[in-house]
């Protein structure tokens, strides 16, 4: 279990995390928002890397800037760090003499992975380096582990064997913790997510009440109509966009606003349309920003 | 777990520590073979007398030299935000990771300069159990026999080894300020210079020197430049070297002797210095790993180092280019020799 409370960290006048406050239980959490909303900053902080400049995160009950915390967390970055001209045997021996592994699975996951032990790791493809690594991570002695865009940039087939890694591992009861900022990465693998936008959170919850408080909706209106004709009605408008004679838009959390809209503008059509999960993530940071969270 | 990474280290500096040992063996060795071809010198033509140095003291070169670089390999990490990201969730403080870091450079290092010095001196003395001749000279010039003193050689080496590890300790001070590569090059160089040329040392050494100037022997130059600088570190062992070891002032001159106040004076100042450099380098707190790769976000007048550095240039190229110039006109230089030291100076 990781707690954040109240947690802040700048660097010079840059507010990365801002009064942050969340949980994350045993299971995989997706941790989902823009570049530069605070994912990478906040698992480096909850890895005891980073100091917060307010707040506390602990892991387990100990604070995450002691030994204590550190020792019961992985923080795998994005771009992990190998000794220059090392092959797996070597990488392997390096995080070994500084984190408690459990060799026989790490060799295991890897014959899964069926990569090659005794090439230099400078000379495996981006697949195959996140392979190895999340071989790395998942064979760590620790119950928590915190995996930076830890699909970023991979293929389908890497992506399911490592989500099936994953899996595995977080149906032992480990607390997983995976940022991107791709919620498609994370669909079918996360239970819950926790969304950030410039530092704080937008959204909280379990994977299926993720954007159950938005509506999207299509419409065709005989006359040009704008977000302003729609908010008249007593609707928060989340997303608003025109192409040709089509118009798509997001309320938030209004169900039967269709009857209402069809009243009062007359479209030639209005039908309500599923959102994309992406659509999700986008539509929460904007609601974050025109203050949905009060509504939340 | 410190100490399994500990371990790690050791047996991954093997290869590391072979090649200070072969840089470091190959000029020390280098010089004391050729000791005995050359033990009595009549270059002046006054008298025959011992060399001014018995050899030993070449191991301090290439020591100090790997000494003042060998920082740069140990901290290089805080340079490296990927490296840093490592490391820093390990499950060890920062300080102790950085302590452990540094000590184990210290280990070598002392490893390294011992290991060169005992090959050397068993060389040397199969050399001088074979030709002990060549050692012992039946000339003298102030009517004593002059030999060498091979007693003091110990001596000698502990001198020289304090003087590695004090300016192992200093550098790793000035690189550890740095958190970006240039600036820890920059640092380490030119805080190297400054701490040569810091005046605290000469007004102590000239306090020192006078109240004991009437008991030594009259000294024709002053080492008041040499500051917290290695050469500061230098000056005792040399004066073992030749006044003790080689017998060199009783075979011939005094004219360059320092004396001994001001000598051990440098000596400890500069070890002092190192002293309480190193008691900072092991307590100090480290801080997290945010830093790393970054210009002076830990240490704000560090950003300022390219500016300064460019200043710096400037004003040596400067000066050079008038100077130059200046002696070009005035017939004082050749066009050559001006391209020699534009050379030196770039």
């Amino acid at each position: 279990m990781i707690k954040v409370e109240s947690l802040t960290k700048n660097f010079e006048t840059v507010k990365a995390i801002d009064n942050l406050t969340c949980e994350f239980p045993s299971g995989v959490t997706g941790l989902v928002g823009q570049n530069g909303a605070g994912k990478s900053t906040l698992l480096r902080v909850i890895a005891g890397i980073y100091h917060a400049d307010g707040g506390t995160s602990s892991v387990d009950g100990y604070f995450s800037d002691t030994q204590e915390g550190r020792a019961k967390v992985f923080f795998l970055p994005d771009d992990p760090y190998v000794p220059s001209g090392s092959n797996v045997k070597q990488a392997f021996a390096f995080y070994d003499a500084l984190f408690d592994i459990d060799k026989d699975k790490f060799y295991q996951i890897l014959s899964i992975f069926g990569l090659p032990t005794d090439r230099n790791v400078t000379t495996f493809s981006k697949g195959m380096k996140r392979q190895l690594f999340v071989a790395l991570a998942l064979a760590m002695k620790v119950d928590n582990l915190l995996l930076d865009e830890a699909f970023d940039g991979l293929d389908p087939l890497v992506v399911d064997a490592i989500k099936e890694e994953i899996i595995k591992e977080a149906s032992e009861g480990k607390t997983i913790v995976i940022s991107s900022h791709n919620i498609l990465a994370l669909q079918r693998l996360a239970d819950r997510f926790v969304i950030l936008n410039k530092g704080k959170v937008a959204k909280e919850g379990e994977n299926e009440d993720i954007g159950q408080e938005f509506v999207k909706y299509q419409a065709a209106f005989t006359f040009p109509v704008n977000e302003e004709n729609i908010a008249k009605l007593g609707y928060r408008v989340v997303s608003f966009r025109s192409i040709g004679s089509v118009t798509h838009f997001v309320i938030y959390g209004e169900e039967g606003a269709e009857a209402k809209i069809s009243e009062a503008l007359k479209p030639l059509f209005i039908e309500k349309v599923p959102l994309e999960p992406d659509e999700v993530v986008a539509l929460e940071m904007m609601a974050a920003r025109k203050g949905g969270e009060d509504h939340a | 777990m410190l100490k399994k990474y500990v371990k790690y280290q050791i047996k991954k500096w093997m290869p590391l520590l072979a090649v200070g040992v072969l840089f470091m063996g190959f000029i020390y060795w280098l010089t004391m073979a050729v000791i005995p071809t050359s033990v009595i010198d009549t270059r002046d033509g006054t008298a025959p007398h011992t060399m001014s140095s018995s050899g030993f003291l070449a191991l301090a070169i290439p020591a100090l030299i790997v000494a003042t670089v060998l920082p740069l390999f140990i901290f290089h990490y805080r340079t490296s935000k990927k490296a840093v990201d490592t490391y820093y969730q390990a499950a060890f403080r920062p300080r102790d990771f950085k302590r452990a870091r540094f000590l184990i450079g210290m280990g070598m290092l002392a490893i390294a300069v011992t290991a060169v010095f005992l090959v050397g001196f068993a060389l040397f003395a199969l050399r001088y159990a074979t030709t002990p001749e060549s050692y012992t000279g039946p000339y003298n010039y102030t009517n004593y026999r002059v030999e060498y003193h091979f007693a003091y050689v110990p001596l000698l080496f502990l001198l020289v080894l304090l003087a590695v590890l004090a300016q192992y300790s200093i550098s790793s001070f000035l690189v550890s300020l740095g958190d970006y590569i240039f600036d820890q090059l920059c640092l380490l160089y030119f805080g190297n210079v400054f701490l040569g040329l810091i005046v605290v040392a000469p007004y102590f050494l000239v306090y020192v020197h006078m109240s004991a100037a009437m008991k030594t022997f009259a000294p024709t130059y002053e080492p008041f430049l040499y500051g917290f600088s290695p050469i500061g570190g230098m000056i005792l062992p040399i004066q073992i070297d030749s006044a003790l070891i080689c017998n060199y002032y009783a075979s011939r001159s005094t004219a360059s002797f320092i004396g001994w106040p001001t000598a051990i004076a440098t000596y400890l100042m500069f070890v002092a210095f190192a002293g309480g450099v190193l008691v900072y380098n092991l307590l100090s707190k480290d801080p997290s790993g945010e830093y790393a790769s970054l210009r002076g976000a830990r240490n704000k007048p560090i950003a300022l180092l390219p500016h300064g550095v460019a200043l710096l240039v400037g004003i040596i190229v400067s000066a050079a280019t008038f100077l130059s110039v200046r002696a070009v006109r005035t017939q004082e230089a050749t066009f050559s020799s001006l391209v020699f030291v534009g050379l030196f100076f770039g």
